[in-house]
């Protein structure tokens, strides 16, 4: 009986072979650097796929608190459930518990918990997640299945490997014989994040366009825009 | 509104029938009574002649007619005087404000409104729930002080037996770390009541990883505690009201919150809070002693001597429990030889 088992691997003519694949990268990139008490985060606002450009002007930013901001990218309609959800639960929180505004530390583990929830059919996002907590700077980072991990900076997406290293170098101040001591202020790291997202997009095709940067600090978030190259 | 009030004519049409059926049984008990009494006064004084008007003789004292008519007059006598006297009796006995008030207690006993647990009575309100209430007045008696450092409950340990094993009543229960709480009435339900607290609890953390917040977790066992009746598809957790009473103290971020559930599921914060048998004398000692610059220390003192006041036995350190939550501890069981250092300076 002649059945799919009798096909050679390689492609025949006569034997059709289906298949959907439920994700695409949409692109683009993200950064978060915490301070002492404040916290930058950005993110590149190019949606791509593959050699086309769907937007220049696209947000991968969404801020869930007064003291919270989440970076999402990868997946753009992942990134979008992810993050409605979370707003949609971070209500609820306020709901359940006497309007009291979801601390970044609750956020972060209910985002890991939502996240595994997905264990065998992930949201295909990169995230980063930054705000303050008592006062203080804070970043986590995800994978796609909810691993959660605190950072002092963080890059993700398309970019990570090319962010990563700046960071490491100009905050990290890795593998230096004399460090500087000089302290982390908001302006310093506000520009880090422009200057590693300019170096980025001269190199990669799925980061450009602009920046968002949100800045979050004990007076609430404040965001900014920087222009990158367009092409 | 038409329908409203055609609607009570009819109950006020049904309530007449019925009021007058019931005057005309009792004023018709009545007569029969007073007509039969008389025929057997005449009876027992002339049997003979009796027995002979029955069959109609002339050498009679009194005609059959004459005796019949005082006899009736006897019974329509007899008629009005048990009428009156029985209406003025529960009149009397039963307090009632005016007429109306009077019908009600009259013809509408509660009784046709307290079986389902989701009817309510016409006065609008649901008994079943009432009687649970009630029925934590049975329980053993549990206090609660809240102070700026911690919160005491102590509770009474009903030993009926010298046979029991004291240590084995435990009305005082862990929920999470920073969460206890002190149970009055039924212990059974009481089970399934901590099991949701715990399990939210937990569940919070697991979620946020943050310590629940007191007020979420007693309204999550409230919310628990009004999923009572029949219905098959809300799936609800029990066919009766709950017969619990709670007190759960707790801290949130270092402050304490002491919360009071009882079986209709209301949640209300308190100051300090008595529950069970003992709760009104021991609630109105706590009215007049409690003050905000109580310390935990005289908090403890006050308490134990609240529930001393209230308690049928004796105090002692084998029929009580104490526990203290407080920020730096948190829930903290006290030994039964530190039960007995308090309980010796009161």
């Amino acid at each position: 009986m002649i059945g799919v088992n009798q096909f050679p691997e390689y492609k025949v003519p006569g034997a059709v072979q289906h298949q959907f694949n439920p994700y695409e990268n949409n692109g683009g990139s993200i950064v978060a650097i915490a301070g002492d008490d404040f916290a930058v985060i950005g993110a590149d606002t190019r949606l791509s796929a593959g050699y086309n450009i769907f937007s220049r002007d696209h947000s991968k930013l969404f801020t869930m608190t007064s003291k919270a901001v989440l970076a999402s990218c990868g997946n753009w309609g992942d990134s979008d459930t992810l993050s409605s959800f979370l707003k949609y639960k971070v209500q609820q929180y306020a709901d359940a518990h006497e309007n009291r505004e979801i601390s970044l530390n609750a956020l972060a583990q209910l985002m890991s918990t939502m996240m595994y929830g997905r264990r065998f059919f992930p949201y295909y996002v990169s995230n980063i997640l930054a705000g303050t907590y008592e006062g203080k700077g804070y970043v986590y980072s995800y994978d796609p299945i909810g691993h959660c991990e605190r950072h002092t900076y963080r890059a993700g997406g398309s970019s990570a490997a090319l962010l990563q290293p700046i960071l490491d170098n100009q905050i990290g101040l890795k593998n230096m014989e004399q460090k500087p001591n000089v302290p982390l202020t908001v302006d310093r790291a506000v520009d880090l994040v422009t200057d590693a997202f300019i170096s980025a997009a001269e190199r990669d095709i799925y980061t450009g366009d602009g920046v968002n940067i949100s800045i979050i600090t004990n007076n609430g978030v404040e965001n900014r825009r920087v222009q990158l190259r367009k092409d | 509104m038409t329908d409203t009030s055609s609607q009570l004519t009819e109950e006020q049409r049904k309530f007449r029938f019925k009021a007058a059926a019931f005057l005309f049984g009792v004023a018709g008990i009545s007569a029969v009574a007073g007509f039969g009494r008389t025929l057997a006064a005449v009876k027992k004084t002339d049997p003979n002649s009796f027995n002979k008007g029955m069959v109609g003789s002339i050498e009679l004292a009194e005609t059959g007619s004459n005796l019949a008519m005082r006899a009736l007059g006897w019974g329509t006598l007899f008629a009005f005087i048990g009428t009156g006297s029985l209406a003025l009796a529960i009149w009397k006995l039963s307090g009632a404000k005016d007429l109306n008030d009077f019908r009600m207690k009259l013809f509408l006993t509660r009784s046709e409104y307290d079986r389902g647990v989701n009817t309510y009575s016409p006065e609008g309100r649901l008994l079943q729930v009432e009687y649970a209430i009630e029925a934590i007045k049975l329980g053993s008696t549990a206090i609660g002080i809240s102070t700026n450092e911690g919160i005491v409950l102590v509770v009474e340990k009903r030993i009926t037996s010298p046979l029991m094993e004291p240590s084995k009543v435990e009305k005082i229960f862990e929920v999470d770390r920073h969460i206890g709480c002190a149970t009055s009435g039924l212990m059974a339900d009481s089970r399934t009541l901590l099991e949701r607290a715990r399990v939210e609890a937990q569940n919070h953390w697991f979620v946020y990883n943050e310590p629940m917040y007191v007020e979420s977790c007693a309204r999550s066992v409230s919310n628990l505690a009004i999923q009572f009746g029949d219905s098959d598809d809300s799936g609800s957790a029990m066919s009766r009201p709950f017969g619990v009473a709670i007190l759960f103290a707790g801290i949130d971020n270092g402050v304490p919150h002491l919360y009071h559930m009882d079986p209709s599921g209301t949640l209300l914060r308190y100051n300090a809070k008595a529950i069970g048998s003992g709760s009104e004398g021991a609630q109105q000692n706590l009215e007049e002693l409690f003050s905000p610059t109580l310390t935990l220390k005289e908090a403890v003192v006050k308490a134990l001597e609240t529930l001393k006041q209230v308690m049928e036995e004796k105090l002692s350190s084998t029929n009580v429990e104490v526990m203290t939550m407080t920020p730096k501890d948190l829930f903290y069981m006290y030994t039964k030889e530190e039960v007995e250092a308090v309980i010796a300076d009161l």
